[in-house]
């Protein structure tokens, strides 16, 4: 009898877990890669939709025998972003499925007026959204800049755009932010929040070699995204930063700025930093800096207010040096990392100023002040997100050069008319 | 029916799962709401406590060797006062259980299984219990030391995978909402390990019942250690503004492993550890509740009451019509009242037997 019942028992428990509720096909759902949102017009939002196209994967041709698109994307005005994904399902006869979204894009527009917590902030209430999602800014408008957002060279969407992100990490002019980063940072009393700062570019930067010379010429890493001096490749870029205080956005940061912040938040990994040669100063030299470890940042009160000491400490590889200075040998290489030092110093000051003028801290600086208080009570009554503007910052740069390359040192190049150069 | 014998080893797998996989579900939100970012050394306080009422518990057991706690309870307070004590002991298991298997259900809900009706995963989980009771102590106590090397390694898996989101800062204010107010939520939470006292239910499925000692220390120093390291990762992985939202922290924090392109999404290895160790622990308590009850009524076949058990608890778990009623009602009351219905019987068991019963216990061996 008992094993009567426990194979009864089991039967039914086969018979229930051949299939569930929740059972359903890969192919009933429609895969959103990135959305975005902008301004509407029929009504409030207007969101738009990047929906990978599941047919390429076999043969890439559509009906006719053109080739299918390996994306599509959708654009919709309505009051909210769950009413717009739920209408569109009524055209896509799939149910638009979020759970490999990458990226989230707001228009400028959208950032400046604070209306991000308004339109896309609620989603991260939703199972299917990941909070791993980078969040962007667009200088254009969010749908133009889904539109543009897939490969022009031969890679796929989603490798151009999990592989976009890691080159934070190679270049530092941009920031790696996530959603869930983003989204507690406009909640936070310690930090405010940051986002990739994202455009198109239509190639117009990159003028004719014959044409006369830019007048407003501007160093490249001053530069920000959609204003590169460049033609062909892929029309989107990531370059700079977009500041937020709260949910509004107050500043951008050019890709430099946006270098010296990772540094000072510890969260730069390596980049090419390109600086006029101290003693022929019309040639450049190239440098890859790393960063040596996380910065060292002491904090401590006077008169109430913060003192913040930022020690940073970079590791340099010569990767080029136009002038073919010798600048390899053991007492040149310490002139040419006082020179970084004083460089990076300078940049590092101006930035903690900008911080402080917006009265913005998108250093982290409140990461390290906090470590001063014991209780949240007296750590809320404090307010840091206020003070920013009283910080007193004293930066110190370390830069040791490890590495001169293939090169050991550099001979001068001869000829009849190049002697002695 | 024939209960059989377990290991020690085998006792206190059963007895961590039954305390840690709490921690798995809204628990910890509650905590960080309550004391901030003192949660993970709160919960350290709170097992110091229930430490110190199984201190009084094994004392009842040393001096009552071969006997569980239940029957020490007939025995100090009498036959009557006992019976009540077992059913006291009986319903806080059983709304413990119920609790944490709907807190379970509204996870999977939330999480894994959207369109699965909850009435569905009561029942089939239910379904599990029931069939690991039909085989007793012995099948449970197996079955919880099979799958805990299994589960403990799941966890430690996803708790280095989780090290990229640990960021110190955020322990700080090291105090918290201050530390008086952490003592007290400690004290006052040490029902979270309320389930130690299964140690003495099933303390007669030991080879010797003085081992629940060595087995209860142990299962709390564990159990404990498994909360904390939970509380600790998931405050230094989300702000303190931010655990306090969501539904199931742990869950997120794993969801967020991304260790280059191809290692992440590895919440399906947190779902497994997730799953087993409910069903062991919940399995456990239910078990308990049954024994309590059984022991009550002097009940000898244990099969007809896992069924009406199973049907009681199955009701209970879903009468709750929503879960913003289970998070600020039933839960946070379970957490700040549960220790009277764990802990009481064993205090009135061991002041009666201190004050009344043990000079002459004492009297009567010496001679």
């Amino acid at each position: 009898m008992r094993r009567i019942s426990i194979a009864l028992i089991l039967f039914v428990v086969v018979l229930l877990s051949t299939s569930c509720f929740d059972a359903h096909e890969v192919d009933d759902y429609a895969y959103v890669t990135t959305v975005g949102v902008d301004k509407g017009i029929a009504d409030k939002w207007r969101f738009s939709f990047q929906i990978t196209n599941m047919r390429t994967g076999g043969p890439k041709e559509g009906s006719g025998g053109k080739e299918a698109p390996e994306h599509v994307t959708i654009t919709i005005d309505a009051p909210d972003f769950f009413h717009a994904a739920n209408v569109l399902d009524t055209s896509l006869a799939r149910t638009l499925n979020f759970r490999h979204t990458k990226y989230i894009v707001i228009s400028r527009e959208i950032a400046e007026n604070g209306d991000f917590t308004e339109t896309m902030g609620p989603i991260i209430r939703f199972r299917e959204i990941r909070r791993t999602a980078g969040v962007i800014v667009s200088n254009t408008s969010a749908q133009s800049f889904i539109e543009e957002f897939n490969p022009k060279i031969g890679i796929s969407m989603a490798r151009l755009q999990e592989g976009l992100m890691e080159q934070s990490k190679q270049t530092g002019f941009f920031p790696q932010i996530q959603l869930k980063e983003f989204y507690s940072t406009l909640k936070s009393n310690y930090k405010q929040p940051i986002a990739i700062l994202a455009g198109v570019n239509d190639f117009s930067h990159l003028l004719p070699q014959k044409a006369e010379n830019d007048t407003q010429k501007k160093e490249l890493g001053k530069r920000i995204a959609g204003e590169i001096p460049r033609k062909g490749g892929n029309t989107i870029e990531f370059f700079g930063t977009a500041v937020f205080d709260g949910d509004k956005m107050v500043a951008e940061l050019d890709g430099y700025e946006t270098r010296i912040m990772l540094m000072m938040r510890g969260e730069y990994s390596q980049g090419v930093f390109s600086f006029s040669d101290p003693l022929k100063p019309e040639l450049h030299i190239s440098v890859n800096l790393r960063q040596r470890r996380k910065p060292k940042i002491k904090v401590q009160f006077e008169d109430g207010n913060p003192v913040i000491n930022i020690k940073l400490m970079l590791h340099g590889e010569l990767l080029a040096i136009q002038s073919k200075i010798d600048y390899e040998e053991s007492n040149k290489i310490g002139y040419l990392e006082t020179v970084m030092e004083g460089i990076i110093k300078k940049e590092a000051e101006a930035l903690i100023d900008k911080a402080k003028e917006l009265n913005t801290d998108f250093l982290y600086f409140g990461t390290h002040v906090i470590r001063n208080f014991t209780t949240i009570q007296e750590w809320e009554k404090y307010n840091w997100i206020e003070q920013m503007e009283n910080v007193k910052a004293i930066v110190d740069v370390d830069v040791r050069i490890r590495g001169t390359g293939t090169m050991i040192q550099t001979s001068p190049v001869k000829g009849v008319e190049v002697e002695g150069k | 029916m024939d209960e059989g014998k377990i290991g020690n080893i085998e006792m206190i797998c059963l007895l961590v799962n039954a305390i840690a996989c709490k921690a798995f579900f809204t628990s910890i939100a509650a905590v960080v709401e309550k004391v901030g970012t003192a949660g993970w050394y709160m919960t350290m306080i709170s097992a110091a406590v229930s430490m110190g009422v199984f201190s009084l518990m094994y004392m009842l057991i040393k001096a009552h060797s071969g006997k569980n706690i239940l029957e020490i309870y007939d025995e100090t307070v009498g036959k009557k006062a006992g019976k009540a004590l077992a059913l006291i002991s009986c319903l806080i298991l059983f709304l413990s259980a119920s609790i944490t298997l709907r807190e379970f259900t509204d996870a999977t809900n939330v999480y894994l299984l959207h369109e699965t009706p909850p009435g569905f995963i009561v029942g089939m989980f239910i379904l599990a219990m029931t069939v690991v009771c039909c085989l007793g102590i012995e099948g449970l106590g197996r079955l919880a030391k099979l799958l805990s090397y299994i589960l403990l390694f799941n966890f430690l898996v996803v708790m280095i995978l989780s090290y990229q989101r640990i960021e110190i800062y955020r322990l700080y204010p090291l105090l918290g909402y201050g530390l008086g107010n952490t003592i007290k939520n400690g004290i006052v939470r040490s029902s979270a390990y309320g389930e130690i006292i299964l140690a003495g239910v099933f303390a007669k499925a030991l080879n010797d019942t003085k081992d629940a000692g060595k087995i209860g220390y142990r299962s709390l120093i564990l159990g404990g250690l498994v909360i904390a390291i939970i509380l600790f990762a998931v405050i230094a992985s989300f702000p303190y503004f931010i655990a306090i939202e969501l539904a199931d922290p742990l869950y997120i924090m794993v969801s967020l492993v991304q260790h280059g392109r191809f290692f992440q999404r590895v919440e399906v290895i947190f779902i497994f550890t997730w799953n087993l160790s409910t069903l062991i622990g919940l399995t456990a308590i239910f078990y308990g509740a049954i024994n309590c009850y059984c022991h009550a009524f002097n009940i000898k076949d244990k099969k007809p009451i896992i069924i009406s058990f199973a049907i009681s608890i199955y009701l209970t778990t879903l009468i709750i019509p929503s879960i913003s009623i289970v998070l600020d009602y039933v839960v946070p009351n379970l957490r700040d009242y549960g220790w009277i219905g764990f802990y009481s019987p064993i205090f009135i068991a061991w002041i009666m037997w201190f004050f009344f019963k043990r000079r002459k216990q004492t009297y009567y061996e010496k001679n």
